[in-house]
């Protein structure tokens, strides 16, 4: 199963569902895929869709998902990474109305140039993806919450 | 008795990345402030807060409405502390925690590895504390702490 995910920015994402869409149709996917759309509202012919889960049922299927193509969302990114899940980064571009800026541009290209996922920019590079995935394998993400929170309770008690 | 700390910030990733800070309620009692979605359920200790971007027509007067509920807000609930990873709702509530001389703790966002964020570079200069993530933001944001991921 492919897990697609659009994350929560009040922002529409329709080019990424079009591209799931067409992909589904030329069957270079061929498996089940279900597309969490959030504010997106292109109709999707070829796949099933919520515009929002509960965090959960939004873990549950990143867990059953082979594969997860998402926005360039640091959350969504970040909760796939940490489920050990091969992971197609596709970050939006401000000039199409996806974001506020190109911001997302900056994480999907360290994290696929860090070796923890594939960054896919447009369909092309959206299919290459989706085709040389199985044979990839990615680097673990390691938590830095801990230092994190000790480092921040040091400031607090200051 | 334990110190109160508000956590804010707006939705999706900001929210994920304050929601890593929750071990702090083993130290302090905490509050949160967000965005409302349409699919957040009522946590609780949840206050929200309309949900505004940059970007919107009534981008303005959202922000009037915001800083109308940030006040309110904070002035139940009297925090010692406020704690933001952004973005664009938190400024009435780091203004406000000013004006009454709070403790200002800033994170910048782990998105952002190159360049700042607006709400940033606009709450940099008072902030108590400001955090960054990625120590490539050092140039931006010389008194900076670098702690790392959140995650």
């Amino acid at each position: 199963m492919i897990f697609v995910i659009l994350g929560s920015q009040k922002f529409q994402f329709n080019r990424l569902l079009k591209y799931i869409d067409e992909l589904i149709e030329n069957k270079i996917i061929t498996e089940e895929v279900i597309v969490q759309s959030g504010y997106s509202d292109y109709l999707l012919k070829n796949a099933k869709s919520f515009p929002f889960l509960e965090k959960n049922k939004f873990e549950e299927y990143i867990s059953e998902s082979r594969v997860i193509v998402t926005h360039g969302g640091t959350g969504s990114i970040v909760s796939s990474i940490k489920q050990g899940k091969k992971v197609i980064a596709v970050p939006r571009k401000s000039s199409f109305g996806e974001h506020v800026d190109d911001h997302q541009f900056e994480i999907t290209n360290l994290y696929a140039e860090l070796g923890y996922c594939l960054e896919a920019i447009d369909f092309t590079s959206l299919t290459n993806a989706l085709n040389s995935i199985s044979l990839r394998e990615f680097k673990k993400f390691n938590s830095n919450n801990k230092y994190f929170i000790d480092s921040l309770l040091t400031i607090l008690i200051d | 008795m334990k110190k109160k700390i508000c956590l804010i910030s707006s939705s999706g990733g900001h929210y994920e990345e304050l929601m890593m800070l929750k071990k702090l309620e083993n130290q302090f009692e905490i509050y949160t402030v967000t965005e409302k979605t349409s699919y957040v359920s009522d946590d609780k200790n949840t206050y929200y807060l309309v949900q505004v971007n940059r970007r919107e027509k009534l981008f303005l007067f959202k922000m009037v409405l915001v800083t109308y509920q940030s006040l309110r807000y904070f002035l139940k609930e009297k925090p010692d502390i406020i704690i933001s990873t952004g973005a664009l709702c938190v400024i009435p509530t780091f203004f406000i925690g000013k004006i009454f001389n709070k403790k200002l703790i800033f994170i910048e966002s782990f998105a952002n590895i190159k360049t700042p964020t607006l709400t940033g570079k606009l709450l940099y200069k008072i902030s108590n504390e400001f955090i960054i993530q990625w120590s490539e933001l050092k140039e931006y944001y010389p008194k900076a702490n670098h702690l790392g991921s959140i995650y």
